[in-house]
């Protein structure tokens, strides 16, 4: 027996364990000695200390490894649509407009990464312009292409509803989010874009294998006022918010939120900033004001991003922070 | 019989009979020299504009930067150099599924067509391996910028013109100027920085070595960002980002262990 443990230490490769002669002397000498992997023991105790500039290759290395060991699988959260296109692309659906008995033409459009992989459950992230804003101009405003392409998550640009303001401004495209926008007034079920987001998720979900835990609504300005709107609204499909540039005081939500008796806390993110001249800053304050007495603790169910130097101006370096937080905190038990 | 032929399969189970030592002597024939020099790293401006303003507050404040010469990988890595490294050195632990390679009887080949593709679909971690492979490293945030602005410090690699798809590969906001990467170098001559480094603004967006971390105002010789960040920092934007992530001094930050289709690396030394 003994021979032959003596001729696979021989024989195997180098890199396997650590049978390099540099090895557990307490220096990571991968680089100019061994292998990959040769030194491994003295390697991760070096790169699990700090990553020192002469090994980060090394210490990537092992990262690497450790990453592919295989993950459980994920709970079943997922819709198991039967399959759309990958890329961008547009689509329309029916959904209710102002008045009870009018039908609309929606529009949307939608980036899959190529990443995509039905078998497994895909979050989704709306992405609500702001006043006026055509949806079309929203990938390359909000850069949330490339956090899509990293994170692996689905991205639906809906358009605005695209409605008359009166001889002063025309026909612009703008969201329902005052309570006399739509009939009847108040009616925050029955608002049209409610109706539109409610069925743009079941049309999503049917074409692809959405995570029904982790649908996030987020929005610049107006849109992002909606997207607190529809999170809370719709408590069942919409995870959470990232409300960019946001308000729920000019039309009266922030009533509506404070009267949430949901057992969930809905997780938020507010990015704004200090030197806005459209949105008040004191307007996102107002958001964290009422999540406080909803009792929600900021750093554990929302984060807020007060930037200087920041105006009207949706902020793309945080979509990594925003989401990777939101995303931490699916629906519990997933939506019906 | 068995005793001998064990130990023969373990190692070719594990690729090891044909791989070879783990770092190479660097290849300097296609890096561009950086001279030393002092610049101003970040955004100049803090004053916000109007509406569409281009920087982030990411990006402040400028502050001074010193660099010893360098030397710059002048193309992006490729696909070809790639699936020699997995080759020789990486294996599965640094391959993708989604990477333009096939795997062929336990080697990894490039796909057709896509040997002088820029690599895409690797993580910070891929990408580190890499250049300690090459022999080289990957560049600090300061590196890179200093590349991709000049010696001018400019705001795009070739000036101060905002893109257009016969400079770079991106996103202009109505239509994509490709629908993937092109090969490395084919924005050359037009998308060259002052110093001849190909696509430092567009076709994919490239990893570099340090942290993402706040910037601080104090002058600073050779800065590190912390290698404890969550996010890396990923620069220079690529076939699906918009104009304004082109900028030299734009940055992003990513999750190390995520891969993207347009997000490559090059390296420097």
């Amino acid at each position: 027996m003994r021979p032959l443990i003596a001729l696979l230490l021989l024989a195997a490769p180098a890199w396997a364990d650590d049978t390099c002669p540099l090895a557990s002397d307490g220096v990571c000498d991968e680089l100019t000695g061994c292998a990959l992997g040769s030194d491994s023991s003295d390697c991760q105790a070096a790169c699990a200390a700090a990553w020192p500039d002469a090994i980060v290759g090394v210490c990537a290395h092992y990262a690497a490894v450790a990453a592919v060991a295989p993950e459980p699988p994920p709970p079943d959260t997922g819709t198991h649509g039967e399959g759309g296109p990958r890329g961008l692309w547009s689509g329309t659906l029916s959904a209710r407009g102002n008045k009870q008995t009018e039908q609309l033409v929606r529009h949307y459009e939608v980036y899959v990464p190529m990443s995509y992989d039905p078998r497994r459950p895909t979050p989704l992230v709306m992405v609500l312009g702001g006043f006026t804003v055509d949806m079309y101009g929203l990938p390359a405003y909000t850069e949330l292409l490339r956090t899509a392409d990293l994170n692996g998550f689905i991205v639906a640009f809906p358009q605005q509803h695209f409605y008359n303001f009166g001889p002063s401004i025309g026909w612009v495209f703008a969201w329902n989010i005052y309570p006399t926008d739509w009939q009847p007034n108040g009616a925050w079920q029955e608002n049209p874009d409610v109706d539109f987001i409610r069925n743009l998720i079941d049309e999503l979900g049917a074409l692809y294998n959405l995570d029904r835990t982790r649908v996030i609504a987020s929005g610049h300005s107006r849109g992002a006022g909606m997207s607190i709107i529809l999170a809370y609204v719709l408590p069942d499909r919409v995870t959470g918010f990232l409300s960019e540039a946001g308000f729920v005081d000019a039309n009266g939500f922030d009533d509506e939120m404070l009267a949430y008796a949901g057992a969930r806390r809905i997780p938020g993110v507010l990015v704004h900033g200090t030197l806005d001249p459209d949105v008040p800053f004191s307007s996102s304050e107002r958001v964290v004001e009422v999540l406080e007495q909803l009792g929600e603790v900021e750093g554990e169910d929302f984060l807020f991003f007060a930037l200087d130097h920041v105006a009207h101006e949706w902020q793309p370096q945080y979509n990594q922070d925003a989401l990777d937080f939101l995303f931490d905190r699916p629906l519990p038990g997933g939506a019906p | 019989m068995r005793a001998l032929l064990l130990p023969l399969l373990l190692a070719a189970a594990c690729g090891g009979g044909e791989r070879g030592p783990f770092r190479r002597e660097p290849d300097r024939t296609r890096m561009v020299t950086i001279a030393a020099s002092t610049f101003s790293m970040g955004h100049p401006v803090e004053a916000p504009g109007d509406y569409g303003q281009a920087w982030k507050e990411i990006e402040l404040p400028a502050h001074e930067v010193s660099l010893p010469d360098y030397l710059i990988d002048q193309d992006e890595v490729t696909v070809a150099e790639y699936a020699e490294f997995l080759n020789d050195a990486g294996g599965e632990a640094h391959h993708a599924a989604l990477q333009a390679i096939a795997v062929d009887g336990g080697r990894y080949l490039p796909a057709a067509g896509a040997a002088a593709l820029p690599i895409a679909q690797v993580s910070f971690f891929d990408a580190a391996t890499f250049c300690a492979w090459a022999g080289k490293r990957l560049p600090t945030e300061a590196e890179w910028e200093r590349a991709a602005r000049g010696p001018a410090g400019l705001p795009f690699p070739w000036g101060e013109d905002w893109p257009s798809c016969d400079q770079a590969v991106f996103f202009t906001g109505g239509v994509f100027c490709a629908d993937g990467p092109l090969p490395v170098g084919g924005r050359s001559p037009q998308g060259d920085s002052a110093e001849g480094v190909h696509d430092l603004a567009g076709n994919v967006a490239e990893w570099t070595q340090d942290g993402l971390d706040r910037y601080s105002s104090d002058p600073q010789v050779s800065p590190r960002g912390p290698s404890t960040s969550r996010y890396r920092v990923v620069r220079g934007g690529g076939f699906h980002s918009a104009p304004a992530s082109l900028r030299g001094s734009a940055r992003l930050g990513a999750r190390p262990e995520h891969r993207s289709e347009e997000v490559g690396f090059r390296c420097a030394l």
